[in-house]
């Protein structure tokens, strides 16, 4: 395949934002300056403000079969509003092809919670909110899209706050690099809810007027809701069906800042960093970006950092591209921002238009002389552009874009990191299940029987610098801190990817309950942070100073498979170095009850397990003088109507170990063609040791210690659950100029 | 103990609590001890927190930007402003 066909090539845009229906609409009205700030319903309690906000202008059933529309939540519904439209601007059609899901969202169906706990009354709201909670989990949108479209691969559901969607792009755009997939739809959504808007009310940072980036007089952000999808392809398949390319995905990055948990770092070293990689992978000069679209929220603290990393990438005033942001008029879409913003970056590029900035009259003399777009949009020739996040806990995402027509230049930087191997391991686990002793013990050494309570993770951890922390964060912390210690690694550069079936549940019963009965005057600034469903990555990446790519992923039971996946996607894809995996279940008292209720089938509903990977570059390890446990051959998934035994990677070594990690439930038998899958070889078959919902996470850490004690020269774990297949297959390290047994 | 000393001990069970000082006691906060900067190493989320609890426990509203500045300065300052406000 020659470099230009190797290109990711855009072939499909949508969008909904409170600006309007469909990409070209929504464009349509940012290039006319039009502001869709409307005041929103008051806040419970007395005393509370009548906030702006941008809400979209529909309530829409389209494409969603009449019998299940009560189990659609809002996010679902915007979120298929747009995917259908990128998809349908492809030329695609339902089911077409191979293709691969990331879906960035934070909200989830917290709406359809709060609206159910208001109904319910004061003293049913927590119960309400927790079952809510549990059924709809945020990782329900992409199962929703990849219900309706059909035919999906893989499907995955990405948190990283306010630069989730941005993030599920450049995961997407990772895979079809490293030749994962061939065709992905990637974006991001977030509706509106009482839980974001007295959060950011309670944090100070609404602008009682609406959101004027980068002005003298800014004083907040105007939260909004939609969503943003892009279709991307490997440019040799887009030009096989002869679809129109509109532009090109050339260029993304993440990292964190480590900073803290809402104040982005002033000093904007991280921005300038994200900046950096992103042109360096898309073998750019800064001087040929002709529009940065800008994260530009309208708070003084993100506008401030922002222009600082702006000046300093890009030099003095006057070599600083034009740059906007979409903000001031549709608001802050939070989880969908970053896709929102690549949609319309690419739109920007496509027709040759710089958006301008809403609400912006008067630029601030502090931030220095920056290239702004005033009022209404203007054409102008835009070869490249780039798209900027930024989010709570400090994870950011850079995206750069190029027009359809661009000269192709030499190829820049690509995914050069070769294999990846597992080089470190820390498992906790509740409650093991009977019958599993024998391949628990493999692990004895690496694991505590119980999941140690707050109290005592608390009491390894700095006390002043894990404040608010619960135990999903002071565990995620302190599996981090024993992973990074035991390999003796910098944190620098670093990423960490945790899997959640659910977020904190209790916790965020308890804060909607409070702002629900006593009044939104009442919401606690210092909780609000912390419920989202990437607070614990943020967290352990802020304590420990991790400034690789820090993102949360949840899918139900295969969260530890997921989170298992794309950590191999940032290591193989060049974004970092080493990538810890934590795949976390810890006992919240509300969720237990909830999960048991929804998922009866799981006699022992919640067990609490944590399993801790290190993922590192097997050259990485190498240059360190580290002996690997096992390589990571394969991690992958497949609908389970679509899975045929024959994708699973065939065993190659004498003793292979096919580990089924499901929970036993009735009607998801174990399909009888496994059993062939080791063929004449001398290998065993075990179930999951650990129950659960997460059990499949302690499965990745007994084949990673099956491999690494020799037990077993290759692993295979297999998980079936709600509809889908995963696999990951662990091999032996074989010494150079060794044999394969 | 006096009126001003009860409502200074509640104001520190207040931080202990609300700001979730761990590993510390409001024993440990002596009246005059700065709450931000050095001190206690609060930070800009933690006073947004405080002012929330001061208003729920006591229904005195702290202000912003300076005027906060001097309510927070100490044990002993918040106390006065909701002596103040209280009366």
């Amino acid at each position: 395949m020659t470099a230009a066909e190797d290109r990711i090539a855009i072939t499909g845009c949508g969008m909904v934002s409170a600006l309007g229906i469909g990409a070209a609409e929504g464009f349509d009205a940012l290039v006319a300056g039009q502001v869709a700030f409307a005041p929103a319903s008051r806040l419970p309690g007395e005393g509370s403000p009548r906030l702006l906000v941008a809400r979209v202008p529909i309530e829409t059933n389209e494409g969603i079969a009449a019998s299940a529309r009560h189990r659609w939540t809002r996010s679902d519904r915007l979120a298929l509003v747009a995917a259908r439209e990128a998809w349908h601007s492809a030329g695609l059609a339902a089911a077409d092809g191979d293709w691969s899901l990331v879906v960035g969202a934070s909200t989830g169906g917290t709406l359809e919670a709060e609206l159910g706990a208001v109904a319910a009354g004061p003293g049913a709201a927590v119960a309400t909110l927790a079952r809510s909670m549990v059924e709809a989990p945020v990782s329900q949108t992409a199962e929703r899209i990849a219900e309706v479209l059909g035919g999906a691969r893989r499907k995955l559901t990405l948190c990283s706050a306010c630069s989730s969607g941005a993030a599920a792009i450049a995961v997407g755009a990772a895979w079809l690099e490293d030749g994962r997939a061939e065709r992905v739809l990637v974006g991001g959504v977030d509706s509106l809810c009482l839980l974001t808007l007295s959060g950011f009310n309670a944090l100070g940072v609404l602008d009682p007027v609406g959101s004027r980036p980068f002005d003298a007089t800014r004083a907040g952000l105007t939260l909004g809701e939609g969503a943003g999808f892009l279709v991307l392809e490997r440019a040799a398949v887009a030009r096989a069906r002869g679809a129109p390319i509109r532009g090109w995905l050339s260029g993304w990055s993440l990292a964190a800042e480590a900073y803290h948990v809402t104040q982005p770092e002033p000093s904007g070293t991280t921005a300038v960093r994200l900046m950096r990689g992103a042109l360096v992978r898309a073998g750019l000069e800064p001087e040929r970006i002709d529009y940065l679209n800008a994260h530009g929220t309208g708070t003084l603290q993100n506008d401030a950092m922002e222009a600082g990393a702006i000046h300093a990438f890009f030099g003095p005033a006057g070599t600083s591209p034009p740059i906007s942001s979409v903000k001031g008029q549709l608001g802050h879409t939070l989880a969908a921002a970053g896709a929102i913003e690549a949609v319309v970056t690419v739109l920007a590029v496509e027709r040759g238009m710089l958006p301008p900035t809403g609400g912006l009259c008067a630029p601030d003399p502090a931030l220095g002389d920056l290239h702004h777009v005033i009022g209404q949009g203007r054409p102008a020739a835009i070869e490249a552009a780039m798209s900027s996040s930024y989010g709570f806990g400090g994870a950011g995402t850079v995206l750069v874009f190029e027009r359809a027509g661009a000269a192709r230049r030499p190829a820049g930087a690509t995914a050069t990191a070769g294999r990846t191997v597992v080089s470190g391991l820390v498992a906790w686990h509740g409650e093991a299940r009977s019958g599993g002793e024998d391949v628990v013990g493999i692990v004895e050494g690496h694991t505590d029987a119980q999941l140690p309570s707050l109290e005592a993770l608390a009491a390894g951890l700095s006390p002043d610098r894990s404040r608010r922390f619960d135990q999903l964060s002071a565990l995620t912390t302190a599996g981090t801190g024993l992973l990074l210690d035991g390999a003796g690694l910098s944190p620098d550069g670093i990423g960490l990817v945790v899997g959640l079936t659910i977020g904190a549940v209790e916790r965020s019963a308890r804060y909607l309950e409070r702002v629900i009965v006593r009044g939104s005057r009442l919401a606690s600034p210092a909780e609000f942070p912390q419920l989202i469903l990437s607070a614990a990555s943020g967290n352990a990446s802020v304590y420990h100073g991790l400034t690789g790519p820090v993102v949360t992923v949840s899918d139900r039971r295969a969260s530890a498979e997921d989170a298992l996946l794309v950590a191999d996607t940032l290591v193989r894809g060049g974004l970092a170095p080493a990538v810890l995996v934590a795949a976390l279940a810890v006992p919240d008292p509300l969720a237990k009850a909830e999960m048991a209720a929804v998922y009866p089938a799981v006699e022992s509903g919640r067990v609490p397990c944590a399993t801790f990977l290190l993922l590192e570059a097997e050259a990485a390890a190498a240059a360190r003088g580290r002996r690997p446990m096992a390589v990571v051959s394969a991690s992958d998934t497949v609908e389970r109507v679509r899975f045929r035994a024959a994708d699973l990677p065939q065993p190659t070594k004498q003793r292979a170990q096919l580990l089924i990690s499901s929970p036993t439930l009735p009607g998801q038998d174990v399909p009888l063609e496994l059993e062939e899958w080791a063929g004449g070889r001398s290998a065993s078959f075990a179930s999951c040791p650990v129950d659960g919902e997460l059990g499949a996470g302690t499965a990745l850490a007994v084949a990673a210690a099956l491999v690494s004690s020799g037990a077993a020269q290759e692993v295979l774990v297999v998980h079936f659950s709600e509809g889908w297949v995963r696999w990951s297959h662990l091999v032996e390290i074989v010494p150079r100029g060794g044999t394969t047994g | 103990m006096d009126d001003g000393e009860q409502l200074r001990r509640e104001l520190k069970e207040l931080l202990v609590s609300e700001l979730d000082l761990r590993g510390k006691s409001a024993d440990d906060i002596a009246d005059d001890l700065p709450l931000f900067g050095g001190g206690l190493g609060l930070d800009s989320l933690d006073a947004l927190q405080l002012a929330m609890a001061v208003e729920e426990r006591f229904g005195v509203a702290v202000p912003e930007g300076e005027a906060a500045k001097q309510a927070f300065a100490s044990v002993a300052a918040l106390a006065a402003h909701v002596a103040a406000g209280r009366s």
